[in-house]
């Protein structure tokens, strides 16, 4: 008995053994890369995030019930507003262009400036911002508090139940879960070569040749550190017109060296994104692409580069639910 | 009793005050953690660690060695939470040891902050290097395939290998080098495009290579270290005296609570031995409940049972299985008064259950209950100190019945017919019944508190009255008559018993008397006596006259017989016959006187007779009286019988006559054409005596005559139709009665009669009739 079945096994471990070997050779992921696939952020409570998603799309948060957070930053349409610069309250114009929402979670600060420490910090921001919502805590509260819905869906999270603290807790647990995973990038970085077009993947090679990824870097293709708008040629002075939002993060530090120093943003939904830049002053991606390398890396970049960088860019969006709704 | 008050609540406050002290120790002690200070010390290592490991990858952004900076900011973030535990509540370090660490606490954050911006300028400048030489050496390649440039060639050729050179070895020859490289291009006017670029990008290689080197410096230089050791010593040195005071509490907060233990102990062996003794109190009260005669039930403020004794149980049978603690007066009430316990059970249970609530709450005074089975209950509810209620219940039915009894007793007393006093043992009057009154004509009011010698007539001498007194003083009772004076000093006798009346030590607390008025009776024995004077008196003379004439007569009598016999035989036939007729006549007449007056003789004899009694057998008497009769007996065919007859003491002459003229008169009064039957019987009565009938079927007696035919010469019928001289039945009774007997006779006319007569018996007759003796 035991001889006639020894060929059997002896087949089946053979078989097993040509799977697992073909099955590395085929998916292996890539290491020592600059960046890294992005990952859902983990132990989120969906009641928190639920309730935060009623709050980022409610209107009541702002002075004149017209302007919710989802106003400026359209899940539908990659996070933002698609404008130069945002809109508040009757029709205010704001003095830099809203950046996205989307992946937020792993920025090491908010804002342009990252004036804001965290999420929690940032989602307060604009509410009471009087070109943005324009509102005052104390209203915001009462008006949530006649909310019976409010008061239910606090209660039952929060032990002092509706205060400005736990509307931003809500808020920023909501923006916690808008992570655009699963991108084609991220499956070639996991082994799926054949996930990125061969345009995207000689993008990915020039983005990191020309030193794009010396700051776009990480999960998030940027977000985790700060730098010069015009690290190399002199941005502002080709441009004119310097407003104080062009001093970035001197504005928060007061620091000579801060000047115009801004976070790196992050480029995993910069197609969808446009206009660009702080100032939303490039309408294309190509053009942002043929800009940064123009002050950033303080080269001219070929048309051809530009355009297999933005190839490699497109690459970078992932999924989300409210993104692909849109779509 | 002050001390004791005093005393008492000081000890518990002692006790008081040493637990707060404890617990306040204890609280003293709390802050010594050891999870919390081993966390401290984690937390301030892992700083320590963290914060070399941030040097160390500064030191890898410098040198272009890490790829990205996400694990970079995921440190940030490490270190972040840790300094806001470091600042937080858990750790209780910042804001709560002193001024001193928070200090230190505060400079570490400072420092902290300074060197994330460091870190920050850090990465831009690493990135313009890292893209600057990166790009350079290409740049020189593209401006070698230039051809514009060559002339410049050498010249950015150096540049580039300085640049590159001054990263390596950041050295002032070098920086100088290429500012004068860079400098000495410039003046050369007219360059190509690559050329330009080259020395921007030269430029700010150098500038960002110089800066990068002085940032790394300045975070190597920054002491953000040496402060996190300062917190850590900072910290021991707190720790260390931390610990030392909370030793020293420890040993205080061991002291007392040894003390602690030692008071409570103190305060346990107090609280038993008080507990004790109110037990014993309460064990004594008790005995004592159930030990008094009296029923008793103690109720709490809300009239429910607390306790009650046996006798309570036994005095109310019917709700005895209920006394249990904590059942209501109400339902006690209830449940005796359907289950019949009292003796007035009557009307609307519902009232007489609130009438009763009613008279128990305002505590009526003590009133009496009667039972079902007949017994009397004093019932007295009364209220305690503490709101409840004590009930008594007092058996009183041997009361209630000496009551009934004493009632009708003094009722007696007062309707007596007889005189009663009661006096003290001195003599003093204290009570005299209304026949007193009537007797004496003293009111009761004046009587009371008098000696009774209010009453001395003076007719009794002192003899009789010192005899009264050693009777009375003695405890006998005296009887005997007394001749007193009314008030309104008539007098009069009573009949006295007086008796003391001694109480259980033998001593005279009162004396009774009781006092009949005879005082018409002492008249009436008076005259009777006198009469009865008379009467003998006349009697004796009587007798003595008939004795003496029927003597006298014998003699001239026996002269008339004698000679009109010798007449009739001498001169019968001699004369007419008419002359023959009379002397039969007076010949019988004399016979007759002859035998009238040898009768008288004999009945006025009877007493005559000094014979002795003797013991006399009445059957010898019958046999004589049959042959006495034996003539007359066979004429009319008689037919005697006799019973056994007994023997009687007596003068047997005078019974056989007594007999003789009995049987001979049952004779003689017949019935024509019926032959007499005679029948003697005797039996012997309760007193002994012997009750003899001589009964007939003669002619009987008419009622009218019963009472007198036992008299001298009382005949009933003529002398033709029934012979006799008329004193034979006085003769008898004559006879019996000198014998100590009666005579009588009971009949019916037509029928016969029966006469009775009684004798003593033999054996006792001398002591029956000592009269017999002379």
């Amino acid at each position: 008995m035991g001889k006639k079945k020894s060929p059997v096994i002896a087949l089946t471990l053979a078989a097993a053994f040509w799977a697992t070997a073909s099955a590395v050779m085929a998916g292996e992921p890539l290491t020592n890369e600059p960046l890294r696939p992005l990952e859902a952020v983990a132990g989120l409570d969906p009641r928190q995030v639920e309730l935060g998603d009623t709050l980022f799309h409610d209107p009541r948060l702002s002075a004149d019930d017209t302007v919710s957070c989802a106003f400026c930053h359209d899940l539908g349409q990659g996070g933002v507003d698609r404008q130069q610069f945002s809109s508040g309250i009757g029709g205010a114009m704001g003095g830099i262009n809203a950046p996205t929402v989307y992946n937020a979670a792993y920025n090491l600060a908010q804002f342009w400036d990252g004036r804001a420490a965290d999420l929690e910090e940032q989602a307060g921001g604009p509410v009471v911002n009087p070109v943005e919502m324009g509102a005052a805590w104390p209203d915001v509260i009462a008006k949530l508090k006649a909310d019976p819905d409010y008061v239910k869906a606090f209660g039952a999270l929060y032990p002092d139940g509706i205060t400005a603290d736990n509307v931003r807790a809500a808020i920023a647990a909501f923006e916690r879960s808008l992570i655009t995973t699963g991108s084609p990038f991220d499956l070639y970085l996991m082994g799926e070569e054949d996930a990125l077009t061969p345009d995207a993947r000689a993008g990915y090679r020039l983005f990191k040749d020309y030193g794009c990824a010396a700051c776009h870097q990480g999960a998030n293709v940027g977000g985790n550190m700060y730098q010069t708008m015009g690290a190399i040629g002199d941005y502002f002075g080709d441009r004119g017109g310097l407003t104080k939002a062009d001093l970035g993060r001197y504005n928060v530090t007061g620091r000579e060296e801060d000047k115009h120093v801004f976070k790196v943003p992050s480029l995993r939904v910069a197609a969808l994104t446009p206009p660009y830049f702080h100032d939303g002053s490039r309408e294309t991606l190509e053009d942002a692409i043929a800009t940064m390398s123009r002050y950033q890396l303080g080269r001219e970049m070929p048309d051809e580069d530009v355009n297999r960088i933005a190839a490699f860019l497109r690459a970078l969006v992932g999924s989300h639910a409210r993104l692909d709704k849109a779509e | 009793m002050t001390q004791k008050l005093r005393n008492t609540p000081i000890f518990p406050l002692v006790l008081l005050v040493a637990a707060g002290v404890v617990m306040a120790l204890f609280w003293m002690t709390r802050g010594v953690d050891a999870d919390r200070h081993t966390r401290t010390l984690g937390v301030l290592n892992q700083l320590i660690q963290l914060d070399t490991a941030l040097d160390r990858d500064a030191l890898r952004v410098s040198s272009f060695l890490l790829s990205h900076y996400d694990g970079f900011i995921k440190l940030h973030g490490r270190i972040a939470g840790l300094q806001a535990e470091l600042r937080g509540p858990d750790l209780g370090l910042y804001g709560e040891i002193d001024a001193g660490l928070d200090g230190a606490i505060e400079r570490y954050g400072t420092l902290h902050e300074d060197k994330l911006a460091l870190l920050e300028r850090l990465k831009r400048h690493a990135a313009i290097v890292r893209n600057t030489l990166r790009y350079l050496p290409l740049a020189g390649e593209q401006a070698g395939r230039d051809g514009s440039v060559h002339q410049q060639h050498a010249d950015l050729h150096e540049l580039i290998i300085a640049v590159l050179s001054f990263n390596i070895f950041p050295e002032e020859a070098t920086r100088k080098k290429i500012e004068d490289l860079v400098a000495d291009l410039k003046s050369k006017g007219d360059r190509p495009k690559i050329a330009d670029n080259i020395i921007l990008h030269s430029t700010k290689s150098r500038e960002a290579s110089l800066a990068l080197a002085g940032v790394v410096k300045e975070i190597l230089a920054l002491p953000v270290r040496d402060a996190l050791e300062d917190i850590l010593d900072r910290y021991t040195v707190y720790y260390v005296a931390r610990t030392q005071r909370a030793d020293r509490y420890r040993v205080a907060l061991l002291a007392l609570s040894i003390a602690l233990f030692a008071g409570i102990g103190v305060a346990l062996t107090r609280l038993r031995k008080a507990h004790l003794e109110t037990e014993g109190a309460r064990t004594r009260l008790l005995d004592a409940i159930e030990s008094i005669p009296e029923a008793f039930a103690l109720f709490d403020t809300e009239d429910r049972l607390v306790l009650s004794n046996r006798n309570f149980g036994r005095f109310y049978p019917t709700i005895s299985d209920d006394l249990k603690p904590g059942v209501t007066f109400r339902d006690l009430t209830e449940k005796s008064l359907k289950r019949g316990q009292y003796g007035d059970a009557t009307g609307d249970l519902e009232e007489r259950v609130e009438e009763r609530l009613e008279k128990r709450h305002r505590f009526a005074p003590p009133w009496e209950q009667p039972q079902a089975d007949g017994r009397w209950y004093l019932v007295s509810d009364g209220p305690t100190s503490d709101g409840g209620i004590v009930s008594v219940r007092t058996d009183i039915t041997m009361q209630k019945q000496a009551e009934e009894s004493m009632r009708k007793l003094s009722l007696a007393v007062e309707h007596s017919p007889a005189s009663i006093v009661i006096t003290a043992p001195d003599g003093t009057i204290e009570y005299v019944n209304p026949k007193f009154c009537e007797v004496t004509g003293y009111r009761a009011m004046e009587a009371i508190g008098q000696n009774p010698r209010i009453l001395k007539s003076g007719e009794m001498s002192k003899e009789q009255y010192d005899i009264l007194w050693k009777t009375i003083t003695s405890g006998q009772t005296w009887q005997g008559e007394l001749h007193n004076k009314r008030k309104d000093g008539s007098l009069y006798w009573e009949w006295a018993s007086i008796t003391p009346i001694i109480d259980d030590d033998d001593e005279v607390t009162h004396f009774l008397a009781v006092k009949e008025d005879i005082t018409l009776r002492k008249e009436m024995e008076d005259s009777l006596r006198e009469t009865i004077n008379r009467l003998t008196q006349s009697n004796a003379e009587l007798e003595r006259f008939a004795f003496a004439a029927s003597h006298d007569l014998q003699e001239p009598l026996r002269m008339v017989t004698n000679y009109t016999g010798l007449l009739s035989k001498k001169y019968r036939g001699k004369f007419d016959k008419d002359a023959d007729e009379y002397m039969d006549f007076a010949v019988e007449g004399a016979k007759r006187m002859h035998r009238l007056i040898t009768g008288l003789l004999e009945y006025a004899r009877v007493d005559g007779k000094s014979v002795a009694f003797s013991p006399v057998d009445c059957t010898r008497v019958f046999n004589e009286v049959q042959f006495n009769l034996r003539d007359a007996v066979v004429d009319c065919g008689a037919a005697i019988t006799a019973t056994d007859l007994p023997t009687v003491t007596g003068d047997e002459v005078q019974i056989i006559q007594l007999f003789q003229n009995l049987v001979s008169n049952a004779l003689k009064f017949r019935r024509d054409e019926v032959p007499p039957e005679v029948r003697l019987t005797a039996q012997q009565r309760d007193d002994g005596r012997w009750l003899f009938a001589v009964a007939d079927n003669g002619i009987g007696i008419e009622e009218e005559y019963l009472g007198r035919i036992f008299d001298v010469f009382k005949r009933l019928h003529t002398r033709q139709a029934f012979p006799g001289d008329g004193i034979g039945l006085a003769m008898c009774r004559r006879i019996v009665e000198r014998h100590g007997g009666e005579i009588w006779v009971e009949s019916k006319p037509g029928e016969g009669s029966t006469f009775y007569f009684t004798l003593t018996p033999a054996a006792d007759a001398a002591a029956e009739l000592p009269e017999a003796a002379d």
